[in-house]
């Protein structure tokens, strides 16, 4: 099934897509998503249908390709995103997003180090910012990102578009990054005082 | 569910990455294949646009797992 990607245009985006382009597509798709998600135990029903659903995707989508890659390799990448978006839903489906909450604030210890203390400022600092200058929507995408619930769960559960929950986090964290800042907290200082946390604290 | 500490850190990170204008989830999708490094495309992507793809792969936890599918699924 060697084919440029002309030609797999060319054979996909007729108005009636050629048959055996449409069945290699599929097997391609099945194969990688095989390899790819080898660590998710998927059914082979599972994979057939996220291939047949990647398959149709792709050429609903064909005016977005950029050429700037295999046809294939852009096929695949639009095909994961369906078998990722699917994957996501069934691990976070009993997790409520109304449930999320922060940390509580946690004083100072007289033994705390120099770095410890500072990044303890830092995060309660951070508690407040996510408080104080947030929306209550932006609040609620924020506190799903951080429990690392995936952008297609919260959509779901906003009733919004994927892309509008990556707009809203994008505007919360510019929102954030600007009070954190005004207060002492920069790039730079968030970085040092990152790097000087060891890990798991 | 409560959050942990380390979770509001590794958020900290996200925010020190953050840029006035971001490549959105779906831009990102159109894009990652160049990224991927898989060559066989008639254009190349402009080392602006990797850039770009670049900052969004450090704020996004879900591309990058995208990402790194990716790289699996397809051949060398």
């Amino acid at each position: 099934m060697q084919r440029t990607n002309h030609q797999w245009l060319t054979a996909l985006g007729a108005s009636d897509p050629d048959v055996d382009a449409v069945a290699d597509l599929v097997r391609y798709l099945e194969r990688g998503m095989a390899r790819a998600l080898a660590d998710k135990r998927l059914s082979g029903a599972d994979l057939e249908d996220f291939a047949q659903e990647g398959a149709l995707r792709v050429i609903s989508r064909l005016d977005s390709f950029r050429n700037e890659s295999r046809f294939t390799t852009w096929a695949m990448s639009v095909a994961l995103r369906i078998a990722f978006s699917e994957l996501r839903r069934a691990r976070w489906k009993d997790v409520s997003i109304e449930d999320l909450e922060i940390p509580p604030s946690v004083a100072s210890d007289p033994d705390d180090t120099q770095s410890r203390l500072e990044s303890r400022e830092l995060l309660n600092a951070l508690r407040s910012a996510i408080d104080s200058v947030l929306t209550d929507r932006q609040r609620t995408v924020i506190l799903a990102e951080l429990a690392g619930m995936p952008g297609v769960v919260v959509a779901d559960r906003l009733g919004v578009k994927p892309n509008a929950i990556y707009k809203m986090y994008h505007d919360a964290r510019k929102k954030l990054r600007t009070e954190l800042c005004d207060i002492g907290f920069c790039d730079e200082e968030v970085r040092a005082l990152l790097a000087a946390v060891p890990q798991g604290e | 569910m409560r959050l942990t500490d380390d979770q509001l850190l590794r958020f900290l990170a996200y925010i020190a990455e953050t840029e006035p204008e971001e490549l959105d989830c779906d831009q990102v999708l159109d894009l990652l294949p160049g990224h991927a490094g898989q060559d066989g495309g008639a254009v190349e992507p402009s080392e602006v646009t990797r850039q770009r793809v670049a900052q969004h792969l450090r704020v996004c936890p879900e591309c990058r797992e995208e990402l790194e599918a990716l790289m699996g699924a397809v051949p060398e």
